[in-house]
């Protein structure tokens, strides 16, 4: 007898441990699909982010469903590295969320394998409403000439500054709105470096960065990163420049050791060196001040622009993620319906306000000026007069991923002096090439 | 229809079998059948797989992060395991006496097992060897700067190997059960005989546990061949500082999930199975030479 209890009870905990397995944990609400007897619509909305931005979406996803009765939004929030390992399994099972959130890093790896779905049809019949958009910001939206994505919002690259450690040691730097030559970039960080004994770096690493910062530097030497027809657009030449250029940057000590870098790249953003005041500088997308800012409540943070060429020549490039629906959606209407509501409605763009740089409906960014946190003003004020002089690039090809992986690569083997940067200029645009040809067929 | 006793039980043994089932069919069986499928295709699992043939396992062969990764595995492999049991073997051996609190400390040294492989050990791991890590400030008390251990493309693979060896106590266990099984007559006897502590310990303990260490050798090396988790969280996923510590499973997983290349990844990961399988055969082989049974 007893025997047959456990057994029946052992029996019960492996049924509830493979019960468990199917449940999806991360679904914020418990409604699960459609209820037929009512004619509620359900759908699923997809982001990456830390728990700051999930409070702030989740409301947007309450104000909706109080708006629109009879759609109910799922959430499935997650952090960076998660949502790209999750989605990918998801959208290959045909079961990806309707609405999820895309990035430049990776969008050439859906929009190219036909993942994500034309919403050209949803404007045209009024159910995203683009009329208060700059059409230069929905073209960040176009992959290879079908617009599959409306811009989160936008964004420019910055070098976000600890003001205080600057004045401290008495640097002169540019205001916001006013450039500043790479000579004149390299000339600050030498004197800071004297000036600080080399205690303290000037500026983080951006050549053991992501392809960006090659594109930004390609687009100074008036190149690009990539080609329209999808081939590699920067030379050598140019490559070999921008490593070199890192190089004496770090034998000078004005950046970090290569493995501070790398190092620092693994780190959350509160024990980043810039957070720890071991460093002035950091190179980041500008809607992310505020994040910093809150860590760093005794020094004043500002945003300065990335240095343009010695010959006055810019490489800066507007930003942002975006918003895509799967075709495989079967409720695609209301998926554009959240996102109209997430461009349009100024409750959802009062809740997130700079979150992710800019709201892209001109009326109401202007509107929410009114009521912003001193560092997202900074911030707004930093995006729209760095946007009069960026300009939209040529989107990477599918294959975007692992480039960037041999671009991170490529850098560290500099920084660590494993390779000449003439060397890993030659290795990386080669390799490059052949991922660019490989998926090409 | 009433049923014999026999075949009632036999159905109530299946049933009580069918989570189990499933659970192999479901997550086991199938997946591997896809994958050997999928190996033969180009697949980026957002578009239907188109065949290939034996293409994946060409590239595999002209790829120079597969030879790398396999060269980094292979380190872990045959530095990690030798050593995990050597010092398993000893901590065993300390622990076999039945002093008082000797249970106390087993149960200490089996703990860092009972995290396994798990994400909260990584991360800790990366605490301690930063820059401002743990063991340079040990390092720092005798006046010696320590560098970036985990960041540092030399050192890095050797912080995942002593994070290997730290986790022993599941051989240690078998060990210790064991080395409690070697009858104590062959030590009265040996030490009428003369012989010193170190000899009946090659003599007698050692050749007495041979069937153990070759159980341990075997499960061990399939584990670290498919080590994952560690490198994975203390590199941030990448395999970094410059590919040193991209154990051939992560650099499967960035192909698979990362870089969409699932027929490559699946190619992989049948190589994978085929070299476990080639060492696990050369280590049954070898078996005869050196394992001993009483």
């Amino acid at each position: 007898m007893k025997k047959k209890i456990l057994a029946s009870a052992l029996c019960l905990v492996m049924m509830a441990s493979l019960a468990s397995c199917g449940g999806d944990k991360d679904a914020d609400t418990s409604n699960k699909s459609g209820d037929a007897s009512t004619g509620d619509v359900s759908i699923r909305w997809s982001w990456w982010g830390d728990t700051k931005r999930h409070e702030l979406y989740n409301s947007i996803a309450d104000k909706f469903e109080e708006k629109n009765p009879g759609i109910k939004v799922e959430r499935e929030p997650n952090s960076w590295n998660d949502y790209w390992d999750k989605l990918s399994v998801q959208v290959a099972g045909g079961n990806a969320p309707d609405m999820m959130g895309m990035h430049v890093q990776y969008s050439s790896d859906y929009a190219g394998r036909g993942a994500l779905l034309d919403l050209q049809p949803f404007v045209d019949d009024g159910t995203i409403d683009v009329s208060k958009v700059e059409q230069s910001v929905l073209d960040t939206g176009k992959m290879d000439g079908v617009f599959c994505m409306v811009p989160m919002a936008v964004t420019t690259a910055s070098l976000i500054t600890n003001k205080t450690l600057l004045d401290e040691y008495g640097i002169e730097y540019p205001a916001y709105n006013e450039d500043w030559t790479w000579d004149e970039f390299a000339a600050a960080g030498k004197k800071f470096k004297d000036a600080t004994n080399g205690e303290i770096w000037f500026s983080n690493d951006w050549a053991t960065g992501s392809t960006n910062n090659i594109r930004y530097w390609a687009r100074i030497k008036g190149e690009e990163a990539f080609t329209p027809e999808g081939d590699i657009a920067w030379s050598e030449g140019t490559v070999a420049e921008w490593l070199t250029m890192w190089k004496e940057l770090r034998d000078e000590g004005i950046i970090p050791d290569a493995a501070t870098s790398n190092e620092d790249g693994t780190l959350a953003l509160e024990q980043k060196i810039f957070t720890t005041r071991k460093c002035a500088m950091h190179n980041v997308p500008a809607n992310q001040l505020y994040l910093y800012q809150e860590q760093m409540p005794d020094d004043e943070i500002i945003l300065l622009r990335q240095p343009i060429g010695n010959d006055g020549s810019q490489g800066a490039i507007i930003e942002g993620a975006h918003w895509s629906i799967s075709p495989k959606s079967s409720h695609q209407k209301e998926a554009a319906m959240l996102i109209n509501f997430w461009t349009n409605d100024e409750d959802a763009v009062n809740i997130y306000k700079m979150d992710q740089g800019v709201p892209i409906n001109n009326e109401l960014a202007s509107k929410i000026t009114a009521d912003l946190s001193e560092s997202d003003t900074k911030c707004i004020e930093f995006v729209q007069s760095y946007m009069e002089v960026a300009s939209a690039y040529t989107p990477a090809p599918i294959g975007a991923s692992e480039i960037d992986t041999e671009v991170k690569n490529f850098g560290q083997a500099v920084g660590f002096g494993e390779m000449t940067p003439e060397q890993a200029a030659k290795d990386l645009t080669a390799k490059a090439k052949e991922i660019t040809e490989k998926n090409k067929k | 229809m009433k049923l014999s006793r026999k075949a009632r039980s036999g159905i109530a043994g299946y049933l009580f079998l069918t989570p189990w089932l499933l659970g192999l069919l479901a997550f086991t069986a199938i997946p591997m059948i896809a994958s050997l499928y999928f190996s033969f295709t180009d697949y980026d699992m957002l578009t239907d797989p188109v065949w290939s043939g034996i293409n994946n396992y060409k590239a595999l062969f002209a790829d120079p992060k597969f030879r790398s990764s396999l060269v980094v595995t292979f380190k872990f492999v045959f530095i990690s395991v030798p050593l995990q049991l050597a010092f398993a073997l000893f901590i065993a051996v300390i622990l076999k006496q039945d002093r008082r609190g000797a249970k106390i400390y087993r149960a200490i040294y089996y703990l860092p097992s009972l995290f396994g492989g798990s994400v909260a050990v990584a991360i800790l791991w990366k605490e301690l060897f930063n820059k401002e890590g743990v063991f340079n400030q040990i390092l720092g008390v005798f006046g010696i700067e320590g560098i970036n251990w985990i960041a540092t493309p030399s050192t890095a693979l050797n912080t995942l190997i002593v994070l290997a060896v730290w986790q022993f106590g599941a051989s240690m266990v078998i060990f210790l059960s064991s080395l409690k099984q070697i009858p104590q007559d062959y030590y009265e006897a040996a030490t009428i005989d003369g012989a010193s502590k170190p000899k009946q310990f090659f003599s007698i303990t050692l050749p007495l546990l041979t069937p153990m260490v070759f159980f341990n050798v075997v499960m061990q090396i399939i584990n670290a061949f498919q080590s994952f988790t560690s490198a994975y969280i203390v590199s941030g996923g990448t395999g970094g500082p410059m590919d040193s510590t991209l154990f051939y499973s992560l650099y499967l997983y960035t192909k698979g999930f990362r870089q969409f290349s699932m027929g490559y990844a699946s190619a992989m990961a049948w190589i994978l199975l085929l070299i476990i399988g080639v060492v696990t055969a050369l280590l049954f082989a070898s078996a005869k030479k050196w394992v001993y049974y009483d």
